[in-house]
């Protein structure tokens, strides 16, 4: 299936194919982006790793951010 | 007639008097902390102020409270002389500390906490501590031009857990990025505005607050609870228990850290430092270029790696 994603931390937007299967951590793993200092969004929601992505989708992976 | 704007506003009013009964807790009186206890001040709400750290050069970009005659002076004692001139009538603790597990009792007295901390390990014990003693709390964090913000209300909202995972370090930080000064302000005032809300029993963003003030991007996010969440579904509060604690820490700014080691007599200390370093003291704490050491234990270290700041605080202070 074809899902967009925004990536904030590079600002690339990017189409991807991935498996009819896929979820927001196997996304992530194939990105070779570490689910922990990410937020997931879809739809503006957002969607913890075990979530199962659909096709068309568009995601959107956020930077955690820690400064003060 | 102080408040008098405020109680013009049909949404404050007569709660403007609600404001005045409340105290709220500010974790961190760096950029955003400075501002929101600013802001607050000027409110009338009365204050518990927290910070270890003193005021350095680098600051004043975008800590809007502090000047150049105040550096090398401990924040939380500056802030409060000055939010005490602003308005005299509130009032205002103010705790030279490290905030863990074993001193966070001292928020208890809140009915709001800010954090306006640098790191996630102080963000998750804050939130150990809101949900088991229901107080609610605002996370605020900034990075580069880039600010999130989110209401954790017990019972109300999700809380930090249910969305913030434990991570070895972030691959961006202060240190590599750099921070708009314009963004501290922005996220304070949300901060701020959010407390208002609260502590008034008013409606409150129930959402994650994204914002980029650069590109002028905005997000509200819908976050929902993780009915896996370890704090407020399991009850598990290893963070306000102590079983995370570290005594070591990353902290946000210039490859800083933190040691705790026993307390220190800083006369002593200084004598000792004085035959090889050009280490300061004044009746807070000794200062160097390498290192800053408080009478509690506490000694920050500016060092690109936790082996180096061990190392440091081996070569200066415990020999």
């Amino acid at each position: 299936m074809q899902i967009k994603i925004f990536i904030e931390r590079t600002n690339k937007n990017l189409d991807l194919e991935i498996k009819d299967t896929s979820k927001v951590i196997d996304l992530l793993k194939s990105l070779k982006i570490d689910h922990t200092t990410v937020l997931v969004s879809r739809n503006n929601e957002l969607i913890t790793e075990d979530i199962n992505l659909n096709n068309n989708d568009n995601i959107k992976i956020l930077s955690v951010i820690s400064g003060g | 007639m102080r408040y008098q704007k405020h109680e013009l506003l049909s949404f404050i009013g007569k709660k403007q008097k609600f404001l005045e009964e409340k105290t709220v807790a500010i974790i961190g009186l760096g950029a955003t902390g400075s501002t929101s206890a600013n802001l607050l001040a000027r409110a009338g709400i009365n204050l518990i102020l927290i910070d270890r750290d003193v005021i350095e050069l680098d600051n004043l970009q975008r800590q809007t409270i502090f000047d150049e005659l105040d550096i090398g002076h401990p924040k939380v004692i500056i802030a409060k002389e000055k939010l005490s001139k602003i308005n005299s009538k509130i009032k205002i603790e103010a705790y030279l500390l490290d905030l863990n597990y074993s001193n966070i009792d001292i928020l208890l007295k809140a009915n709001l906490i800010l954090d306006c901390t640098d790191n996630m390990e102080t963000r998750f014990l804050i939130n150990d501590f809101s949900i088991f003693n229901e107080i609610p709390w605002i996370y605020a964090a900034v990075l580069g031009s880039n600010a999130m913000s989110m209401n954790i209300v017990p019972n109300k909202t999700p809380c930090f857990r249910c969305i913030f995972k434990e991570q070895e370090s972030l691959t961006e930080n202060c240190d590599s990025v750099g921070v708009l000064n314009t963004i501290t302000n922005l996220i304070s005032s949300i901060q701020s505005t959010e407390a208002i809300k609260i502590l008034t029993n008013q409606d409150f963003n129930k959402e994650i607050f994204i914002f980029n003030i650069w590109n002028l991007q905005m997000q509200k996010l819908v976050v929902k609870k993780n009915l896996d969440c370890k704090t407020c579904f399991k009850n598990n509060f290893e963070y306000l228990e102590g079983k995370k604690y570290t005594g070591i820490l990353k902290l946000c700014g210039q490859n800083s850290f933190q040691i705790i080691g026993k307390p220190l007599n800083l006369k002593n200390l200084h004598k000792r430092l004085s035959k090889s370093t050009d280490a300061k003291i004044n009746k807070y704490c000794i200062y160097s270029d390498k290192f800053t050491a408080f009478s509690d234990g506490r000694v920050l270290i500016k060092a690109n790696s936790v082996n180096k700041a061990k190392s440091i605080y081996s070569k200066f202070i415990t020999n």
